[in-house]
């Protein structure tokens, strides 16, 4: 017989209650552990795809926070880029969230540079790349051939224009694979903004320290206004969508936390003034009020803590099926670290404490006397 | 104080001592003790008998430190009341309580029950418990739960959950208030042999006076007094 074994029979005393208490935790907790998981995926795979393309700065526009920066005469920009030290290429990309076909979901159109090194982490696994920066064609990811059901030989129809699908190529950024690709210039004329990027990619030498990149950040801020330099990862946590989905998240954990601690304090209430008797009979039998307090906190505990666990295994299943979604392939990739379960376990014993503090308070301040009493 | 003879034996302390005991309910319109003097000796039963209302509980809550006087003082073996730093902890060594109502836990089964006093101090007292639930007959009942015995077999679960924590002093409350002739008499017999082997003191309340003149002494009380 222990503090923890008693907690465990009056949390099951009342089964429907206690499963309703539970269910109103797990769903707030699913709820936390599907968007940070996705909204932290999210911003992982945009880092993927910097990653993946070795691109050490990149330049865009100031006030562009979208998920797709605005567009900017690359002739304007290019030239001082190159003059900087330690810069080895520059490539343009300009690309857009594009609806491809009639009935599937919008999909990322990227248009590269031609001959640039952005190219050179893709993997082709069928069919050819194309073959001049004039060539009107796609290569498609693994993904978007999937999601899309296209492959070497079939035609996309991007903004009116028809477009062979040449090759399929496989990229390590989940972004990319599930994206449409063409030359630059193609992307160019097909979006009707020629001369124009939305990014600059900058790649610097090997011998570059980060130092060497901060002071390249430092002078290019000075003589061009109106740009961002950033390194990919600022880019990203900049990103307007990634923003919103993490504030999603945190607004989210705030209400979760708030209605599940809530929920376990009503609980806790109702219980501690069902149990007067009880509990004046535990004082009475030598029990400190600490420990009655203990009893009643473990109680509310071990309802937010089931509610914690069975709410991460529904979060799971919940970031999956989001996952699976069509409008969603490709574009995330739920992360979820053991950190981060931790911490969502940590938050569910947080609300446990909060919502039985003052039920505790209360069963403590228990007469004894006037309990024994009690009819 | 302590007044310890040759050989080492307490002699003429009492265990409890009260003194003017005074207790009142509802900002002091209802008295329920007027001044409440009180000795008893180590190992005495005392039987506690009055009619409804005239305080009986209300001195055994005090003397189990369950309530606070008004005013009047206690002494515990010579120590006040108001003087011991942990109240709980006095409960918990030195007093057994039984009451008419038994005030068993539904949800735990007759061994839990009585080793909740024990849960506390966190020691292991499985055995000690079957050891007391043998002595008052239910050791057969150990998973059972407190519905499904009848009263006298709950009012013995509840003896053995107030001896649990070795008490000097056992405080019972209209024990046998509760129950059919046969059962009453199967518990005072308990509670009188339980009491001799282990050398307890026993106040009880009662109100049948067949009980109350097996006690060595007999207390009766009304208003809110010890009137003889
Ligand atoms: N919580 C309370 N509020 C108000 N009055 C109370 C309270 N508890 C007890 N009393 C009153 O105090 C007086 C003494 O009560 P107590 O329970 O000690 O009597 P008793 O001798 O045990 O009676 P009984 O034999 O019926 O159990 C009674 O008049 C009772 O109404
Ligand atoms: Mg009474």
């Amino acid at each position: 017989m222990t503090l923890w074994m008693l907690a465990w029979h009056n949390i099951r005393r009342r089964p429907a209650r206690s499963a309703l208490t539970i269910a109103a935790v797990a769903i707030g907790i699913a709820a936390v552990v599907a968007l940070t998981a996705i909204a932290w995926g999210f911003e992982s795979s945009w880092q993927q795809a910097n990653d993946a393309r070795a691109t050490d700065l990149i330049v865009t526009r100031q006030a562009s926070q979208n998920t797709m920066p605005s567009p900017f005469r690359e002739a304007d920009v290019r030239p001082l880029l190159m003059q900087q030290a330690h810069v080895q290429q520059v490539a343009g990309l300009l690309s857009e969230m594009l609806s491809v076909s009639e009935d599937g979901p919008p999909a990322f159109v990227f248009g590269w540079e031609y001959g640039s090194y952005l190219w050179q982490h893709l993997e082709l696994v069928e069919g050819r790349w194309p073959a001049s920066a004039h060539e009107q064609v796609v290569v498609i990811g693994t993904l978007a051939a999937q999601t899309l059901h296209k492959g070497v030989g079939d035609h996309v129809d991007i903004e009116g224009l028809t477009f062979p699908v040449v090759g399929i190529f496989r990229s390590s950024a989940l972004v990319e694979n599930g994206a449409l690709l063409m030359t630059l210039r193609q992307m160019q004329q097909t979006m009707d903004k020629p001369g124009k990027v939305n990014v600059l990619n900058i790649q610097l030498d090997a011998s570059a320290s980060e130092t060497d990149e901060a002071q390249i950040q430092q002078h290019v801020r000075q003589q061009l206004h109106g740009y961002h330099v950033l390194t990919s990862g600022e880019l990203v946590s900049r990103n307007a969508v990634v923003r919103i989905a993490k504030a999603m998240s945190q607004v989210t954990t705030l209400i979760a936390g708030l209605v599940g601690a809530l929920m376990v304090f009503n609980t806790m209430l109702m219980s501690v003034s069902e149990r007067r008797r009880e509990i004046g009979l535990l004082l009475a039998v030598g029990w400190r009020k600490a420990m009655v307090m203990r009893l009643i906190v473990s109680e509310s505990v071990g309802l937010a803590l089931t509610g914690g666990a069975l709410g991460i295994l529904a979060g799971f299943v919940l970031a999956s099926v989001l996952e699976m979604l069509p409008l969603m392939r490709g574009k995330i990739d739920p992360l979820f670290s053991p950190w981060f379960l931790l911490a969502v376990l940590g938050l569910s014993v947080v609300l446990g404490m909060a919502g039985g503090l003052l039920p505790a308070l209360n069963a403590a301040r228990t007469s004894p006397s006037q309990a024994l009493r009690g009819e | 104080m302590r007044h310890d003879d040759a050989r080492g034996y307490r002699v003429n302390t009492p265990i409890l001592t009260t003194k003017k005991l005074t207790l009142s309910f509802d900002e002091g319109r209802i008295h329920a003790l007027n001044g409440v003097d009180l000795r008893v000796e180590e190992g005495e039963f005392v039987a506690i008998t009055g009619p409804s209302g005239c305080g009986k509980s209300s001195l055994l809550h005090l003397l189990a430190a369950l309530e606070e006087p008004d005013a009047g003082q206690r002494w515990f073996r010579g120590c006040a009341y108001e003087d011991m730093d942990d109240i709980a902890c006095f409960r918990q060594q030195h007093i057994g309580l039984v009451f008419q109502a038994f005030h068993l836990l539904p949800t735990l089964n007759v061994l839990d029950n009585v080793l909740l006093p024990a849960v506390p101090t966190g020691r292991q007292m499985a055995d000690h418990a079957c050891d007391l639930l043998q002595r008052v007959g239910m050791d057969h009942r150990l998973q059972q739960y407190p519905a499904q015995l009848s009263g006298g077999e709950r009012q013995r679960v509840a003896i053995a959950r107030a001896l649990i924590n070795q008490p000097d002093i056992l405080l019972a409350d209209e024990p046998t208030g509760s129950l059919d002739s046969v059962s009453a008499g199967y518990v005072l017999q308990l509670l009188s042999e339980l009491r001799q082997s282990m050398g307890l003191t026993m106040l009880m309340v009662t109100h049948d006076t067949d009980i109350a003149r097996q006690a060595d002494r007999q207390i009766c009380m009304r208003d809110g007094r010890v009137i003889a």
